[in-house]
């Protein structure tokens, strides 16, 4: 008797896969990887007993360099946990759809002899009943196949597997190729003007430039004379690290109950968290270099330039005013530099690369207006800012010529501007100031001066009020220029409005872009 | 202030002797999840197993990274303890003979402790 199939169970893929292998790869899986977080401890731990036995400038820097590890492999290892548990959960379900793909086969061979039994058992109401059961439960061993498949997938393509900056080659290192004497503290690298830390970095063989960009990327990305390229690497190898650090302290603070001081704290981290995802957006803008990045402050610090700086002939430099913040403000201060960056090269007829304009947050900016009329945040950042200008002309290549810099200060930013202007060897070139309530009153008579004033710009209700008290005058060799509305070769620039000087097609933006390029003729004079 | 300049060479070398034990079981261990997910991906089906090279890919240069930083790292130490000895030797001819041995360290290149 020949029996009929009444079932097809079709040529399910399940059942070409060993369960039990699966789950045996998933065990080995997170037992390697359980290894690996205790191994990446260990190379860090005990490489911190270094300093024990070599004292150096250089040592704490040859520890720091290890630290990484740690934790990296620590990720590493984190990351693959959803792994190992993927595969599990799918080895399991593989098993339960053999499982059942059993069941239903033997259901179906039943079925299958009581319908050879009866010839016209396709007329049996209870057996064609049975029939439709089997196949449905066909169907849904290919559904929850597809299914498991798919959770596993997604878990899978949904991990990211953290990774170590890996900055220079020490390959070529070899007797002689570094020399201990070219070694300097850090405390000593601070005392050095930007021109002699320029020499100094310059003079350093290839080997000890990697060497200090591996162990110090901190001290290298904030020091003014550094090349711009070298800072930015230094700079952006420090940001995944930093940020995890702070957000596995963060997570850990908020598992318990808060006294006031971990309230604070949590403040603060959300603080730097927020400027290290502020600051790797803008990055992901492009074309962007990271001049400065300081987190060991009160107020997060750093500079984006547009542009390569080292190797534009016109620089702008931007400095913010009240409540210019790296984690609140970067990304539209950074938009600003941008507009302006585009409107110099169409001012100046430049070529893209010979100009650069910088949003320089290298000050803690006051926060509110109570803070805005306190002149200390201004005083504690001219020197950062006289070093940074004094760092963008001691950082070009031989040969080059030397840049134009401008620096435009914002509001409150008028006062850091003019102050550091102030100072001998600031290199600065231009300054322009635009809706700013004071300034610091004499500057060098080499230094040409700009300022801009909005008609409706609040600001103007400060203006010569408490220690505010200087204004720019054409008696003191500042040049007023126009917020109105006016036509560039056929273009109607929009007339500048309120607080806000950088709106792309404004007057405003175009007299900054024009002083910048070194074309202040064709900036629109005042009346 | 100056940071002090001080070498224990002996000390150094164990040191630098456990960096590089500890540097190869890491490597072993990197290599070891490495070997996991090829026979992992081995025994899956084609879905699965694309998503779990994927990742395998994701992981090869990972793994590197920390190898090579781990070895970078070892071999800067070790040109820069080796280049500060040469110097050191040079710089403490120039000491007296009541200074060798001295341990001050407020001197850049005081010579560095008797083994």
């Amino acid at each position: 008797m020949r029996m009929p199939q009444v079932v097809d169970l079709g040529e399910a893929g399940f059942l070409a896969l060993d369960a039990s292998a699966i789950s045996q790869k998933a065990v080995d899986l997170r037992r390697g990887t359980g290894r690996l977080a205790e191994d990446g401890a260990q190379v860090s731990s005990g490489w911190r007993s270094l300093t024990a036995v070599y004292q150096s400038p250089v040592a704490p820097g040859l520890v720091s360099a290890m630290e990484p590890i740690g934790y990296v492999a620590s990720g590493m290892s984190g990351a693959m946990g959803p792994a190992a548990v993927a595969l599990e959960d799918y080895a399991q379900a593989i098993g339960s759809l053999q499982t059942r793909h059993r069941s239903i086969d033997a259901d179906a061979g039943i079925l299958s002899q009581e319908a050879a039994a009866s010839p016209d058992w396709q007329s049996d109401p209870l057996l064609l009943a049975r029939q439709a059961r089997l196949e449905q439960s066909v169907s849904t061993l290919e559904s929850d196949f597809d299914d498991a498949r798919e959770q596993c997938v997604a878990v899978l393509d949904g991990i990211l597997v953290p990774a170590v900056q890996i900055t220079g080659s020490f390959s070529a290192a070899g007797v002689g190729a570094w020399d201990p004497r070219d070694l300097r503290s850090v405390s000593s690298l601070d005392a050095l003007t930007p021109t002699q830390v320029n020499a100094w970095w310059i003079s350093l063989s290839p080997v000890a430039q990697s060497m200090y960009l591996m162990t110090e990327a901190r001290l290298i990305g904030g020091l003014d004379g550094i090349p711009s390229a070298v800072r930015d690497t230094a700079n952006r190898s420090r940001l995944d690290g930093e940020l995890a650090r702070l957000v596995a302290e963060l997570e850990t603070l908020r598992l318990d109950e808060q006294s006031d001081s971990q309230r604070e704290r949590i403040e603060s981290l959300e603080k730097r968290i927020g400027a290290i995802r502020s600051i790797t957006h803008v990055l992901e803008r492009g074309g962007r270099l990271l001049l400065h990045f300081d987190i060991t402050g009160p107020e997060p610090l750093a500079a984006v330039a547009v542009g390569d700086p080292d190797h534009a002939e016109f620089v702008g430099v931007l400095v913010g005013g009240k409540g210019t913040n790296v984690y609140g403000g970067l990304a539209k201060f950074d938009s600003s530099a941008e507009a302006l960056r585009e409107n110099v090269e169409v001012v100046g007829t430049l070529t893209e690369g010979e100009s650069a304009v910088v949003a320089w947050l290298g000050y803690a900016a006051p926060s509110s207006y109570a803070d805005a009329a306190d002149p200390s945040f201004a005083q504690d950042g001219l020197f950062a800012l006289r070093s940074f200008t004094q760092g963008l002309d001691a950082a070009r290549p031989d040969g080059s010529v030397e840049p134009i810099i401008t620096v435009g200060g914002h509001s409150y930013g008028a006062l850091p501007v003019t102050l550091a202007s102030q100072l001998p060897g600031s290199q600065i070139d231009n300054v322009v100031t635009y809706g700013g309530p004071g300034i610091a009153k004499t500057l060098p008579d080499d230094i040409n001066r700009y300022w801009m004033a909005n008609g409706d710009d609040p600001i103007r209700g400060v203006v010569n009020s408490g220690w505010y008290k200087y204004q720019p005058s054409t008696g003191d060799g500042w040049e007023e220029l126009t917020t109105d509305a006016f036509e560039v070769d056929g273009v109607e620039l929009t007339a500048g409005k309120h607080h806000s000087y950088l709106v792309e097609g404004s007057s405003t933006l175009h007299n900054l872009a024009a002083v910048i390029a070194g074309r202040p003729d064709k900036a629109e004079p005042f009346g | 202030m100056e940071a002090g300049w001080r070498i224990d060479s002996s000390g150094v070398a164990d040191v630098l002797e456990r960096g590089d034990d500890d540097a190869r079981l890491l490597s072993a261990a990197l290599s070891a999840v490495s070997v996991s997910l090829d026979e992992a991906t081995g025994v899956l089906d084609d879905v699965v197993g694309a998503a779990l090279r994927r990742l395998h890919e994701q992981w090869q240069p990972a793994a590197s990274s920390v190898d090579r930083r781990t070895v970078a790292v070892l071999e800067a130490a070790r040109t820069v303890v080796r280049d500060h000895l040469v110097t050191d030797d040079d710089m403490a001819a120039r000491f007296t003979s009541s200074q060798i041995g001295a341990d001050d360290a407020s001197n850049r290149f005081a010579p560095r402790t008797a083994p």
